[in-house]
């Protein structure tokens, strides 16, 4: 990491900043970090539901981006490069930790098939009149109830707004088990968002 | 009551992935839509699964990084500057002194502790001191360096090399 000239860094774009760090300017990759270091650290957190495993894991990312920097042809934002090396290097650790795989009797029957055994999906404005931060709050603590696995299928579908396909690709399991672990994901989240409701209407 | 199938279709119909499914038959959106006209189960379903999605993606939960900007940084750099070690090393020949540190040392070792034990077993080093079942002998730290633990109801002899 070689430092070279200096420049207006705060003021400076995201595309600039990327053009600098690629000539091996440390503080421009610097400016990126501190400008997209919440975000990043945001998606490793919603994955990993472990404050410690999010820091670290998120720097793991930072550190494959200044490693990968040449690769990145500006084909989507420096935000989005990056939000796709976080969860990678998320799922990675999911993997090694076989925290990937379903894992209770329930998640398993859901996934050989047994979705129609399930309550369908129910919602009916269970957070209406909730502050937008009390509301998102509420929403990662139903979140960290769910499984690694159906979270992080639900977590690229909703965040993501990734196809099943890309889902499937992504995750390396089936279309089907997309569908079934994000149907099991939504039932469940329903269910606790309607848990919320009847906790703030008593 | 649906099928499972039934419910993922519609799930997926709510998503507008349905022409990503493979092998669905022909006219399949059509019959969906015909459900849902007429089956309430069904049009709360595809309701809900389009609620929820919307619910969730306008309120994504927010995480900030526990940590002051130079301590974030100061990490990540340090783990930069560790990795592009690494890579270096990797990178270097070795030289004839690290290749022999690398390769040749745990052989020695190896054989060193192989003859040990040998000696132990046969009786060629003497046991000096005992601890109930377990015996050591240090008689070999003063000429070869080699300090030497056996336990008898174990049947295991270790031996330590200075």
């Amino acid at each position: 990491m070689n430092p070279t000239l200096r420049h207006d860094y705060p003021s400076a774009d995201d595309v600039q900043l990327v053009g600098w760090a690629k000539s091996g300017d440390a503080d421009a990759f610097e400016q990126l970090v501190h400008r997209h270091r919440d975000k990043i650290y945001a998606r490793a957190m919603i994955m990993m539901r472990n404050e410690e495993e999010a820091m670290d894991l998120s720097q793991e990312a930072w550190v494959k981006g200044w490693q990968r920097l040449h690769q990145f042809q500006g084909d989507s934002s420096f935000a989005t490069w990056m939000t796709r090396i976080v969860i990678n290097v998320c799922l990675d650790e999911l993997r090694k930790k076989k925290r990937m795989r379903a894992e209770s009797i329930e998640e398993m029957d859901e996934e050989s098939g047994g979705v129609e055994r399930q309550m369908p999906v129910q919602l009916i404005n269970p957070t209406e009149g909730l502050e937008h931060t009390e509301l998102r709050k509420r929403i990662d603590e139903a979140l960290a109830k769910l499984s690694d696995a159906h979270r992080t299928v639900l977590m690229l579908h909703e965040f993501e707004g990734l196809e099943y396909k890309d889902v499937a690709k992504r995750v390396g399991i089936s279309i089907g088990t997309v569908m079934s672990r994000l149907f099991y994901a939504r039932r469940r989240l329903a269910t606790l968002l309607q848990g919320l409701k009847r906790e703030r209407t008593q | 009551m649906k099928t499972n199938e039934q419910y993922l279709e519609l799930q997926a119909y709510a998503d507008g992935q349905l022409d990503q499914l493979e092998g669905l038959p022909p006219g399949r959106r059509a019959e969906l839509e015909r459900m849902m006209a007429d089956d309430a189960e069904a049009r709360g379903l595809v309701e809900g699964v389009r609620s929820l999605s919307q619910l969730v993606r306008a309120n994504e939960p927010v995480h900030t990084v526990p940590a002051s900007r130079e301590f974030y940084w100061s990490q990540i750099q340090r783990k930069i500057e560790s990795a592009e070690r690494a890579r270096t090393r990797a990178q270097t020949p070795a030289s004839p002194r690290g290749f022999w540190l690398r390769w040749w040392l745990p052989v020695l070792g190896a054989s060193a502790v192989a003859v040990t034990s040998f000696l132990v077993s046969v009786g060629g080093l003497p046991i000096t001191r005992a601890f109930g079942e377990t015996a050591v002998s240090d008689r070999g730290s003063d000429s070869s360096g080699a300090v030497v633990f056996r336990s008898e109801s174990e049947g295991v002899t270790i031996c330590w090399l200075d």
